[in-house]
């Protein structure tokens, strides 16, 4: 046992005040009185009537002394458990979101975490070394095998709890490879996670059980004849509640309803009429709970496509299907002889030919090219077979929830040289889909006649046309552009992109390109909505290109209280008694039992 | 500065009272008693045969003609009582709110007046560390007057020895009267030998137990420390409604248990309180037990 205050124990003093108050006290009053005569006979039945009576003084004294000895020991604060840590201390802070939960004397679990690790530190014994370990969604060490507690407090200090979920198992398996392989090592886990089997593993459980917290877990939209539909699903665990929700619509108060949500169980709110030029929704939570950050969701309402595509063939039926399907965008058909000057598109399909120039202003399809073509050199048609898809990064986006190999082909033309090109899938041995990109302008070439090939019968067709358009006209997010915290966001350079920012929710600005590609986004700060600006500087002028993408908190994290997994499988020489167990509560409960004892006997007595 | 304790009031409050005892008088002197001895007033009382030495004047001689023989015709005869009032004037009776001093200097001035009145002879003895004759046995209203100015001015102080100061006593003469004890028996000395030395001498014996109001019901509480008037130490008690209680069934006890010595010995006992009227305490409590009627 350790005092954590141990200038509280100078509280004992008073222990010696009351004693000499008592002392003092002793002064009576003094009354002449007739005679002591009969005082003395009454001193006799009072001495042996009721002995009590006489002790009841001191009682009352020692209640006195008790309760002062109680509180002072509650200032000192003392607390088990940190003697029974070994030499080599190995903290590990939980900072997952749910740890965000103001639910401990009005501060977050993490704050806990961060004080009850400080209060370890200063507490080291000499020969004691702390390590800790941040478990984010990345961990972290803080700290490594130090003595210095000054040291490990500004390690602490520094330390932020995220919004996503963490890998404790992992940070625990990281703390045993940490350990000496000599001596006893004691692993301080601080979590709000419920660990049925802690491996061995000192687990501070922080949080309380009986927290209540709703979160918007999910959003989806569709579209009605009224409008827009918008889909949040709201979860709640702790007792059943009744929950006001409210919807904003680009920043506008749309709508607020009140739903009674059960406890542990999801409900759905719809909302319906949402004005169908509505950019983004964000429905929260009124009123407050023990976690904030899920309180809120968004959703963004996605546009289609505007670009404008030029189909020059003369059997493009497939093509021009599958496009339309895909919501490709505006489709200009043109003839061979038309198609050679027509240019502002952002995508050109040259099916069954090659133009004489390529444009230079919007990326290029070529299907069956009929000659050379920028570094790629044709041979004569040979026949085919079965498709493969290789593993390249643009190879996988075209072939991205395809079945390649249900393709075959009849016949395609043989490449004999591809400088440039990189290949997307094979055919057999041979490439059968080139893909390049120079200059900010993708382009794809199938070397094939779709007519060769049974791709136009197959379900894999409208896949690989949505693939190639993703490839060919990527938007900045792809997917439904919904992410959660700490998930890597791949976004995508615009053709002529020169710059791409992200800026998150709270205003920081984070530059992921140059270089391109660009780097990869994990969104690490507050839950809403990230927008995405490209600068694209075309030939014909430069613009700005937004776009946006939403971050929520992972859905476990809102459960409170949460459950762990298992830790077993490693060292770690903790018993379940972890970390410091403080026993000022108990202290104080006892000295205010000794309070109510006290009046009660001197209530008794008058 | 007291006011005085005897007016014509008081004493006309006293005038339809008389004390009245329980056995013949048997004083020395005659008086208006009727006594146990034969004497020469008007009321017959028995007849005896006649002795030599007898006065023949005597000689009922009705009855020597009818029986031949000398008959003594005897008559009741009428002694002065001693009246002894033994006042207890330790310090411990200037105590008390009112002060017991009072209502006993009043009882005791009362006494005298009533038994003058009776032609008694009348002794004021106080009684502390000894006993005192506040002045000598007197009869008449001149004396009684000086008497009770000597009441007036009666101090009090010392302990409380009553029958070591009895004992001290000479006054006392066997069987010639009536002794009244006013005292509040707040001593370690033994009042049962006083008053059994009363009873040896032949004395009728009346008890005053006086106490005050504030030493039956004392309302001090806390922690104090009661000091002896009379210089006998302190004690300090923690007092409360518990050991009030116990207190008050302390002074019960004491009372009830003198009054039971008193009555297995024939002793008027009469439980006294300072603040009572003192013709009231003679009309109500005295004539209940027979020591005061009225005419």
């Amino acid at each position: 046992m350790q005092f954590l205050n141990p200038w509280g124990l100078l509280a004992l003093l008073s222990l010696p005040a009351l004693v000499v108050l008592y002392l003092l006290r002793q002064r009576h009053t003094e009354h002449v009185v007739s005679s002591i005569f009969l005082w003395r006979r009454t001193e006799a039945v009072l001495q042996a009537s009721t002995p009590w009576q006489r002790l009841r003084k001191n009682l009352l004294m020692l209640l006195q002394l008790f309760m002062l000895l109680m509180l002072s020991l509650a200032v000192a604060r003392p607390a088990l458990g940190s003697a029974k840590l070994a030499d080599e201390i190995i903290v590990i802070l939980d900072g997952s979101a749910s740890m965000r939960a103001a639910d401990i004397g009005g501060g977050t679990r993490f704050d806990a975490a961060l004080k009850e690790a400080g209060r370890l530190a200063d507490g080291l014994r000499a020969g004691q070394r702390m390590s800790v370990i941040y478990a984010g969604p990345k961990l972290k060490v803080v700290t490594a095998r130090s003595s210095d507690s000054r040291r490990i407090k500004d390690g602490l200090s520094a330390l932020l709890c995220g919004y996503a979920g963490a890998d404790i198992e992992k940070a625990v398996m990281l703390a045993r490879g940490m350990a000496p392989e000599n001596g006893s090592v004691s692993i301080v886990l601080y979590s709000d996670r419920r660990y049925e089997d802690t491996g061995g593993v000192s687990v501070v459980t922080l949080g309380e059980d009986g927290s209540h917290n709703a979160a918007v877990v999910n959003m989806s939209a569709g579209e009605t004849e009224k409008g827009l539909l918008l889909m949040s699903t709201v979860a709640s665990c702790g007792a059943e509640r009744e929950l006001m929700l409210e919807l904003y619509c680009d920043g506008r108060l749309f709508d607020a309803r009140s739903l009674v949500c059960p406890a542990g169980k999801n409900v759905n709110v719809y909302w319906d009429g949402i004005p169908v030029q509505t950019r983004t929704a964000r429905v929260r939570i009124a009123g407050k709970d023990a976690l904030a950050n899920d309180d809120e969701g968004f959703f963004i309402f996605s546009k289609k496509r505007s670009d404008r595509i030029l189909l020059a063939s003369g059997q493009s039926l497939f093509i021009e299907r599958a496009i339309s399907a895909a919501g490709g965008g505006e489709i200009v058909k043109a003839k061979r002889d038309e198609a050679e000057r027509l240019r502002g598109y952002d995508l050109y399909i040259y099916d069954g030919f090659v133009p004489g120039s390529l444009p230079e202003d919007g990326s290029v399809w070529l299907i069956n090219p009929d000659r050379d073509v920028e570094g790629l050199k044709l041979g004569k048609s040979i026949k085919g077979a079965a498709l493969t898809g290789e593993d390249t990064p643009s190879a996988m986006q075209l072939t991205n929830h395809m079945n390649v190999k249900s393709v075959a082909l009849a016949r395609f033309s043989e490449a004999l040289s591809l400088t440039g090109w990189e290949v997307a899938i094979r055919c057999g041995k041979l490439p059968a889909v080139l893909t390049r990109e120079s200059d900010g302008r993708r382009m794809v070439a199938l070397l094939f006649d779709l007519h060769q090939s049974n791709l136009p019968l197959l379900k894999e067709f409208p896949i690989l046309v949505q693939n190639m358009l993703e490839y060919a006209m990527p938007e900045s997010v792809s997917g439904d552009g919904r992410y959660t915290a700490g998930e890597p966001v791949a976004l995508r350079a615009l053709p002529y992109s020169t710059r791409l920012e992200v800026t998150s929710p709270d205003g920081l600005v984070s530059r992921l390109a140059p270089p391109f590609p660009p780097a990869v986004y994990i969104p690490e700060g507050a839950p809403g909505v990230h927008t995405v600006t490209q600068l694209v500087e075309k030939p014909g002028g430069s613009e700005s290109v937004t776009g946006a993408f939403t971050v929520s908190m992972p859905a476990g994290e809102s459960a409170l209280p949460r459950k762990g997994g298992s830790l077993a499988g490693g060292r770690g020489d903790g018993e379940s008694a972890p970390g410091m167990f403080e026993l000022w509560p108990y202290l104080a409960a006892l000295a205010l039992l000794a309070a109510v004892l006290e009046w009660w006997v001197y209530c008794r007595g008058r | 500065m007291d006011e005085r304790l005897f007016d014509e009031g008081f004493f006309a409050g006293l005038s339809g009272l008389s004390l009245k005892v329980r056995w013949p008088a048997g004083g020395a002197y005659s008086g208006g008693r009727r006594s146990r001895a034969h004497g020469s007033t008007v009321e017959f009382s028995d007849f005896r045969e006649y002795v030599p030495g007898d006065d023949f004047r005597r000689v009922d001689w009705n009855a020597y003609a009818r029986f031949e023989k000398f008959y003594l015709k005897l008559f009741l005869d009428e002694r002065q009582l001693h009246v002894r009032i033994f006042m207890d004037t330790s310090k411990s009776m200037d105590c008390g709110e009112p002060k017991k001093g009072v209502f006993a200097r009043r009882l005791a001035g009362a006494l005298a007046f009533l038994s003058v009145r009776a032609l008694d002879r009348v002794s004021v003895i106080t009684l502390s560390e000894s006993a005192r004759e506040l002045r000598p046995p007197f009869t008449g209203k001149a004396a009684l007057a000086r008497a009770l100015d000597a009441l007036e001015s009666v101090g009090f102080g010392g302990e409380s020895r009553l029958y070591e100061a009895l004992k001290g006593y000479r006054g006392l003469s066997r069987g010639d009267g009536l002794c009244v004890v006013i005292s509040d028996l707040l001593t370690d000395s033994d009042y049962r030998a006083m008053l059994d030395y009363l009873l040896y001498n032949k004395q009728q014996v009346l008890l005053v137990h006086l106490l005050s109001p504030d030493e039956r019901r004392p309302s001090m509480t806390g922690r104090v420390r009661l000091v002896d008037s009379e210089g006998r130490g302190y004690r300090d008690l923690e007092l409360d409604a518990r050991a009030l209680a116990m207190y008050e069934k302390a002074v019960r006890d004491y009372e009830a248990e003198v009054a039971s010595f008193c009555s297995a010995r024939g002793i008027h006992y009469i439980a006294a309180g300072s603040e009572e009227d003192v013709r009231a305490f003679l009309l109500t409590k005295c004539a209940a037990a027979g020591i005061v009627g009225t005419f």
